[in-house]
């Protein structure tokens, strides 16, 4: 796998970037269109509950992500995730209405060829595969 | 990665268009708008999402609060969206059963 990786500070300004940066990769590995806007909402998905939990401010770890084409397709493993709480009551957040953080996941899973999610420590590592054909 | 927002009146309806980016960012900008919205009086609400490039479960989750505010005073929130890439996403998170979803702005209004 020819890897690309890309740390983003945790905030939420960054997540569009991530977006960007992603998607090109994964249309230069030969993604469909169609895919790579799915490819999309995936980094979205795996990135809001990171840049939406309470690490913020320069002492807080940055976001890892690294893409690339494998033999199984376009793989982004992303590293650094809070694990989603099924608290949707974000007292903290109050600017969002906040569905269940799972829900997340299942757009991640309805959208990707494959996807998986395991403890990384006391955070979260996230990886997903979209097919290139 | 930019958010706007406008709003108009059609006849009893509130119209909002909404165009560009919708996540963790740019959400809580449309949730402002929709709680500005319900407390100047305006319940029953079409969100205009053909200018929409992007959308993603914290957008969903605002559309579902102002969805919650509006019918606490009767009122109703519908949607215009005829992009497949948005529609998948209600699809799959079963939102379709949940927003009534129309093609066209003069469909929403009829």
């Amino acid at each position: 796998m020819s890897t690309t990786e890309l740390r983003i500070p945790r905030d939420p300004a960054f997540v569009g970037l991530a977006r960007l940066v992603v998607a090109q990769a994964a249309r230069l590995a030969g993604v469909p269109q169609d895919r790579v806007e799915d490819v999309k909402i995936a980094v979205a998905e795996a990135l809001a509950n990171a840049t939406g939990s309470d690490r913020f401010g320069d002492s807080a770890a940055p976001i890892e992500l690294r893409f690339g084409r494998t033999s199984g397709g376009f793989e982004v493993v992303v590293l650094g995730l809070d694990h989603p709480t099924s608290d949707v009551n974000d007292t903290e957040h109050p600017g969002l209405d906040l569905l269940d953080p799972k829900l997340s996941f299942t757009l991640i899973e309805g959208l990707t060829d494959e996807f998986s999610h395991e403890p990384d420590g006391d955070l979260m590592r996230l990886r997903f595969v979209v097919g290139t054909s | 990665m930019e958010l706007t927002l406008e709003h108009r009146t059609e006849g009893d309806t509130t119209v909002l268009d909404v165009a560009g980016e919708v996540d963790v960012y740019t959400a809580p900008k449309l949730r402002e708008k929709l709680v500005e919205l319900v407390s100047d009086g305006h319940y029953d609400i079409v969100v205009d999402m053909t200018k929409v490039e992007f959308l993603d479960s914290t957008g969903l989750g605002v559309l579902v609060g102002g969805l919650k505010r509006v019918r606490s005073h009767n009122g109703s929130l519908e949607l215009v969206c005829n992009q497949e890439r948005i529609l998948k996403i209600f699809r799959i998170t079963g939102l379709t059963k949940v927003f009534p979803i129309h093609d066209t702005l003069e469909e929403a209004l009829s």
